[in-house]
């Protein structure tokens, strides 16, 4: 059996969003060890990134969706993750966005949230769906605002703050 | 660990139900007398999570909040497509009850292919967790063709030794020494058919 034959494939102009590999660890498990993973339940020993890659991928089967790797097109290499995920215990699916150390500061995250945010629109009958964002994760707060997010309320998850942002509705069929 | 809300995941609908049944539908379903084997689907979390919280979360990485159990939860799913192995959930033949989940893991820290299970309260003393384990362990040294298959067993766990040693497991030393520290138990390695 194979995941990547079983999740959908979207390509936008930089990249693919495509089901995970297992070359894709390693590229998970440096982000996950990183400081910047401390927005994202970070960071993580290998150990514990090994359960969580897994994790993700038991989440398509489970649910349906899950996030996809983006692939880099120019030189295939993972350069993070974007889309839905609902975690037991979580208001609602959430828009969710990792972009790995060397593809920042691109426009990356913003083109891949861009297509997840309309295939599940369109395929997933989720519109105008949320992201959750700590309140000091400034560089996910401004992405949340190009995305044309807006601050809908203050929640906790699992006991954090935490704010949620509502995405505006995508035009389905436009 | 209590759950918040009981039996509050309920199965996918829509584009995305016919999604995760693709997927389900690509993990083998393993009969026996009294049971049938099957893919993890969304709506048997409550009965893990309730399942594994204790002692019987033996073989499951020792959960301790909701959210411990969740992940392991996915992650015992999405071993599938990376191994071609996992974990299934053990139901009642008659009534489609979950009684259990057994597993072909690769969990962190596993040297080896390993074989765990876990039953739930209803379900101990009946033989169940041997039945579902007996299942697993042909199918795993039979159609899967694995060539190791050990279980790692908290030596204070009676009831999964007396498990591991009624399904003809034998205490291998030489694996035990090679554990590192924080992983010390109990390792019982399965007989393979031929002796490969």
């Amino acid at each position: 059996m194979s995941l990547p034959a079983s999740v959908p494939v979207i390509e936008t102009e930089d990249l693919i969003l495509r089901g995970y590999r297992e070359a894709d660890f390693e590229a998970f498990a440096r982000f996950a060890a990183s400081d910047r993973a401390r927005f994202v339940g970070g960071p993580q020993a290998r150990y514990d990134s090994w359960r969580s890659f897994m994790a993700g991928i038991g989440h398509w089967s489970l649910r349906g969706y899950g996030m996809w790797m983006l692939e880099h097109r120019e030189t295939g290499e993972a350069a993070g993750r974007v889309g839905v995920i609902y975690n037991d215990g979580w208001h609602e699916p959430e828009l969710g966005w990792h972009i790995y150390d060397g593809f920042e500061g691109r426009g990356y995250a913003y083109q891949a949230c861009r297509a997840a945010r309309r295939h599940a629109a369109e395929h997933l009958g989720m519109n105008a769906i949320m992201s959750y964002i700590a309140p000091d994760n400034a560089r996910s707060l401004r992405l949340a605002q190009r995305l044309g997010c807006w601050h809908e309320r203050d929640v906790e998850v699992l006991g954090s703050p935490c704010q949620l942002w509502r995405h505006p509705a995508e035009e389905i069929g436009a | 660990m209590t759950h918040p809300i009981p039996f509050h995941e309920t199965p996918p609908t829509g584009a995305t139900a016919d999604l995760a049944a693709r997927m389900q539908a690509l993990i083998p379903v393993l009969e026996t007398e009294r049971l049938v084997l099957r893919a993890p689907r969304i709506e048997d979390f409550d009965a893990f999570a309730a399942m594994v919280d204790g002692p019987r979360g033996s073989f499951f990485g020792h959960p301790k909040t909701l959210a411990d159990a969740w992940e392991i939860f996915m992650q015992l799913t999405g071993t599938w497509p990376l191994r071609g192995h996992g974990a299934w959930t053990v139901t009642d033949r008659a009534s489609g009850t979950v009684l259990g989940m057994v597993l072909i893991g690769a969990e962190p820290g596993d040297m080896e292919p390993e074989l765990g299970w876990a039953v739930t309260p209803e379900a101990e003393g009946r033989g169940i967790a041997f039945e579902a384990a007996c299942a697993v362990r042909d199918h795993a040294l039979g159609p899967l063709g694995l060539s190791r298959l050990v279980s790692y067993v908290d030596a204070d766990n009676i009831r999964s030794v007396a498990l591991a040693e009624r399904l003809g497991a034998t205490r291998d030393p030489a694996a035990e020494a090679a554990l590192p520290d924080a992983d010390r138990c109990a390792v019982y390695r399965h007989a393979v058919p031929g002796g490969r």
